[in-house]
């Protein structure tokens, strides 16, 4: 069993949503796009009771529930060998669901097999209202028929067991990991891989309840305290004619009580062992994920299901373990569910299951990174995106707009503008930069801008271009003014103009000082700043050609990032680059023709 | 797969032989994980008695679902409701009853829903099948192809005069060759037996051992018969059971052994409760409920305190609260009150078990399917249908009798028409 598909209506920050899983999923997107909501959804709906937690107005869209407003989510599994519903009688019958068919083409439900490539299906649906008499939240989880009215005003929602719950096996690590005492007999998880690990230890737990019922060495009978306790006694029985005795135990003598008081340690060689909460989170986040691990493979080995959501494997965790962490949960997971921050961890998944998601006034939608697998004729400068440069590609839909330069170097000298400016970032506002929080660069291959930008554009709705000044790049901006998927904003360098004037411009800002650097730096030395902008653009060594020199690129900036009047002008340049590209103005880059308003040229 | 059927007279213990082949069948192929059986039944009150009777299989312990037709039509056509609008079932209101079982029926006719319904209730048991109408028997006869259905019925049975012959029985006899049931169990008085025969044999009826027929000359003279067959009745429970309230005639007579004691032995006087009817239980709640239009929730709530303290005003007031905090209902009227009230009364009756009292007068229709020790029967004048129709609601009255059976007519000249003559 798996979930093909989960709808959201009225949840957080989703007024409305629906997005498709594959067996395991990396969900990818902006801050506040509804990553968690996703995952708490899911939660929600298939979590046991201790993990749903209650729900307030804020849980509701717009935080001002009114009487009809619901929040709903429905989640659609499929998956059901053989496609027979009499073979599943625990999902489909009287009191659990009606068989449903989904139609993978179109993503709908119903309960008629309209296509042979229909899969059998059960929705489950997850329904909340607020009373603003009782102030309180009311919910349900159901199984959704496929056509359902108001389950708190119309009907009777037949309701989904706890059983049936725990046989799907939902479990989740969420981002806010406060577990330092997970791994104790306390957490349900831990109960639960002792128990599926061949009978809870209960004989053990028992002995030792009976051992602390009946100490050897009884507190109250400590010489010290036994004054204090003969006293109190007495005391006691001239208001209790049964006269009962003070006895001190350490806990509360049952076996809820010893569980509860178990606190796991680590010990390092000899050393005496810390409990677990002094030591490190990395630790503390690991050992969660690791009884996770044990947990599944014993599920997995008894061939049950085991659905896993993670959130932000990349925390706490160095790189090298994310990934080892994310294959082995993927290896052993029915199916999970894993959001992300971290570009990293989303392209260890294959790029079909990436869902770059995108809320727009609430609209939540999600598309995979990839709609399905490249074919043959795949452009190679769009292949790349996907694969080479896929950590490039998805950190740059990360951001809020996305900027396709014209080519590879056009990337490679923006980012290295980019990093000279951050790092000489300061807390004044004149020194803040923007474009590094706000605008994700992609490494565009050569001569496949237009491609580029057609690939992406389903992925994020601010895509935009920057373009050469001449007769190609004039060429590039012409074509994408005209096309049908065309970037929010075209961004275009002067007449005439390639990113390495640009560079020569900003070198510009203090000319002697700086050639003065450059001169130091490269050898031959050039002549002028214009000399130096001439060999940037030639590839040809016999004559001193720069072009993909990366040395004399990382030298180049480093004297912009070191001479201020350069690094000011880079930043002013890379700020009103950033405002326009998020829709704003920027007196240095102005529409020149009215009619091509998302056309911009900067102005030197 | 298989269709069982068994016809009989009443009290030939035809629950009983059901019962039976429902433990044969349990045995023969048990329910796996999940299952149920379903039993269905016309009536509420005959949803109870089957239930109650059904508890003590030990095999079936909280896997029995007891329930009418009409709410199992009702759950069907909600779950399956998507399906129902693409074969074309429109929007129904929860009183359309028949509406809602003839849809139901063309659901169960859809390969997948009974197939579904049979996975959850493999084995299906009705009970009293000669009163479903034809929309009812669509629901049965389409389960029979998935379900394993064992159905009892009696034609004479049947007081609703449009279903004669009754449809069910037709089919029963097509379908499948039902076991026909002689022998009768209830009682061992000749006199009712006999009684009970002749009547069904369209012949009049005659005294014998616990069974009478006196004719009274008024309604003093049957009160009196009425309060001396409650005194020599030695014990048990006394049902009085009349075919029709028209006229006035047994209303009268239960009022007025209440009243004093009567007749030469001085019998009496005898509180005998009257069992309302579902309309008559809502009209007297509603007679003294005040509501004007677009009435608010607090005013709704305060009319509702006004009546008294009962489960079903409870109820409503959860209603009004539950439309106006989850609905958004900003107002109320008397008439939407009024029908959440009969709502609510219909529903307790369908889960609350009626407390029997010691001495109950009702109607046949409401004594249908129920046994008593004794029973009088108060005859009228004013019954209406054909001989035949009058002859079922005779029968039905005094086989409700275990002991005996007193049938006191509001006049001799009563006993020279069918179903006396």
């Amino acid at each position: 069993m798996r979930i093909s598909e989960l709808r959201i209506e009225n949840f957080r920050g989703i007024r409305s949503g629906y997005i498709r899983f594959g067996q395991h999923s990396v969900l990818v997107g902006p801050n506040n796009c509804g990553k968690t909501t996703i995952i708490e959804a899911l939660a929600l709906l298939f979590g046991r009771d201790r993990m749903v937690r209650t729900l307030t107005e804020h849980d509701f869209f717009g935080g001002n529930p009114q009487p009809t407003d619901r929040i709903r989510l429905i989640a659609t599994i499929i998956d059901f060998e053989g496609d027979n519903f009499a073979d599943f009688p625990e999902w489909f019958r009287d009191d659990r669901g009606i068989p449903n068919w989904w139609n993978p083409a179109t993503g709908t439900v119903s309960p008629r097999r309209t296509d042979a490539s229909c899969r059998l299906a059960c929705q489950i649906g997850f329904c909340a209202r607020f009373d603003r008499a009782e102030l309180e939240v009311e919910m349900v989880r159901y199984f959704h028929d496929d056509e359902v009215g108001d389950l708190f005003v119309e009907q009777s929602a037949t309701g989904v067991p706890s059983r049936l719950i725990r046989e799907i096996g939902f479990f989740l690590v969420p981002a806010n990991r406060s577990w330092d005492r997970v791994l104790s007999f306390e957490s349900e998880l831990f109960r639960r891989v002792v128990a599926s690990a061949g009978g809870q230890p209960s004989e053990s737990v028992l002995r030792e309840r009976d051992r602390l019922r009946a100490p050897a060495q009884p507190l109250e009978t400590d010489p010290h305290l036994l004054p204090i306790v003969n006293a109190l006694n007495a005391e006691l029985a001239g208001f209790f004619r049964a006269g009962p005795k003070l006895q001190l135990r350490v806990t509360a003598t049952d076996s809820d009580g010893l569980l509860e008081a178990v606190v796991p340690h680590y010990a390092q060689a000899d050393a005496l062992g810390l409990p677990a909460r002094r030591h490190g989170s990395g630790l503390i986040s690991l050992q969660h994920l690791l009884l996770l691990l044990q947990f599944g493979h014993q599920r997995a080995q008894a061939g049950e299901s085991f659905w896993m959501a993670l959130e932000e494997p990349e925390l706490h965790i160095p790189p090298p373990l994310q990934r080892r962490l994310v294959h082995r949960i993927q290896a052993l997971s029915t199916q999970t569910f894993v959001s992300t921050h971290s570009p990293m961890v989303a392209a260890m998944a294959d790029p079909s299951s990436v869902m770059m998601l995108r809320n727009e006034g609430g609209i939540l939608s999600a598309v995979p990174l990839l709609p399905a697998s490249l074919s043959a004729a795949t452009p190679n400068g769009v292949r790349k995106l996907y694969q080479l440069n896929r950590t490039d590609t998805i950190a740059a839909l990360m951001h809020d707009a996305v900027l396709v330069p014209e080519g590879r170097i056009d990337y490679e000298w923006m980012k290295l503008l980019v990093r000279v400016v951050d790092l000489s970032q300061g807390w004044t506002q004149t020194e803040e930069s923007r474009f590094g929080a706000y605008i994700g660069l992609v490494p565009t291959h050569d001569a496949a801008v237009q491609t580029t930008i057609e690939a992406l554009t389903g992925l994020h709705p601010r895509i935009t271009a920057l373009v050469d000044g001449d007769k190609a790049g004039q060429n590039y901006a012409a074509g994408l003014i005209g096309a049908s998927l065309r970037p929010a904003v075209i961004v275009r360098w002067p007449d005439g103009w390639m990113v390495e004037d640009v560079v020569g411009w900003i070198l510009d800002a203090d000319p002697a000082q700086a050639l003065q650097a450059v001169k130091a730096m490269i050898t031959p030395a050039p002549v002028s700043i214009a000399d130096l902008v001439a060999r940037l653009k030639s590839g040809d060594r016999t004559t001193g050609g720069l072009k993909q020199d990366h040395v004399a690129y990382e030298a180049v900036a480093d004297v912009i990032g070191t001479h201020k009047p350069c690094c000011q002008r880079a930043r002013e340049l890379l700020n009103g680059l950033s405002d326009v590209l998020l829709g704003g103005a920027n007196p240095r880059f102005e529409v020149v023709l009215p009619a091509e308003a998302n056309l911009r040229i900067f102005r030197p | 797969m298989t269709l069982f059927a068994i016809e009989g007279a009443a009290g030939c213990g035809k629950t009983v032989r059901l019962i039976a082949a429902l433990r044969e069948a349990l045995s023969e192929a048990p329910l796996r994980d999940g299952q149920r059986v379903l039993a269905l039944t016309f009536m509420h009150g005959a949803r109870r008695r089957l239930h109650d009777k059904l508890r003590d299989i030990v095999d079936l312990r909280g896997r029995l679902h007891c329930v009418t037709v009409d709410s199992f039509a009702q759950r069907l056509v909600m779950r399956w409701r998507g399906l129902g609008t693409t074969l074309g079932v429109t929007a129904l209101q929860p009183d359309q009853y028949d509406e809602q079982c003839d849809a139901a029926g063309l659901l169960l006719e859809q390969s997948e829903v009974a197939g579904w319904v049979a996975a959850s209730f493999p084995i299906v048991l009705v009970d009293e099948a000669q009163d479903l109408k034809p929309q009812r028997l669509r629901m049965i006869s389409a389960l029979t192809g998935s379900t394993r259905l064992m159905v009892a019925a009696d034609d004479f049975q049947c007081l609703d005069p449009s279903l004669r012959p009754s449809p069910c029985v037709i089919w029963l006899r097509q379908a499948c060759t039902p076991v026909e049931l002689t022998q009768i169990h209830r009682t061992s008085m000749s006199g009712l037996l006999t009684a009970a025969a002749a009547i069904r044999a369209g012949n009049a009826p005659a005294d014998g051992q616990g069974f009478k027929i006196l004719a009274a000359k008024g309604l003093g003279m049957a009160a009196v018969f009425l309060a001396n067959a409650i005194a020599w009745r030695h014990e048990g429970e006394v049902a009085v059971i009349t075919p029709s309230m028209s006229g006035g005639f047994a209303q009268g007579v239960v009022a007025c052994v209440g009243k004093k004691a009567l007749g030469k032995k001085q019998n009496g006087p005898y509180t005998i409760h009257w069992e309302r009817s579902e309309e008559n239980e809502t009209d007297a709640l509603l007679a003294e409920f005040q509501l004007g239009d677009s009435a608010s929730l607090a005013d709704t709530i305060t009319a509702l305190r006004q009546l008294p303290a009962s489960g079903v005003v409870r109820g409503v007031m959860g209603w009004a609260r539950r439309q106006a905090h989850a609905a958004g209902v900003t107002s109320f009227n008397r008439a939407e009150v009024a029908a959440a009230v009969r709502r609510h009364v219909v529903l307790r009756r369908q889960h609350a078990g009626s407390n029997q009292a010691k001495f109950a007068a009702m109607t046949v229709q409401q004594a249908k399917n129920r046994e008593f020790e004794g029973v009088v029967v108060l005859w009228p004048y004013q019954v209406g249908g054909d001989a035949e129709h009058k002859r079922r609601l005779l029968y039905n009255a005094i086989t409700r009798a275990r002991r005996w059976c007193t049938v006191v007519l509001q006049s001799e000249n009563l006993l020279r028409v069918a179903p006396f003559a």
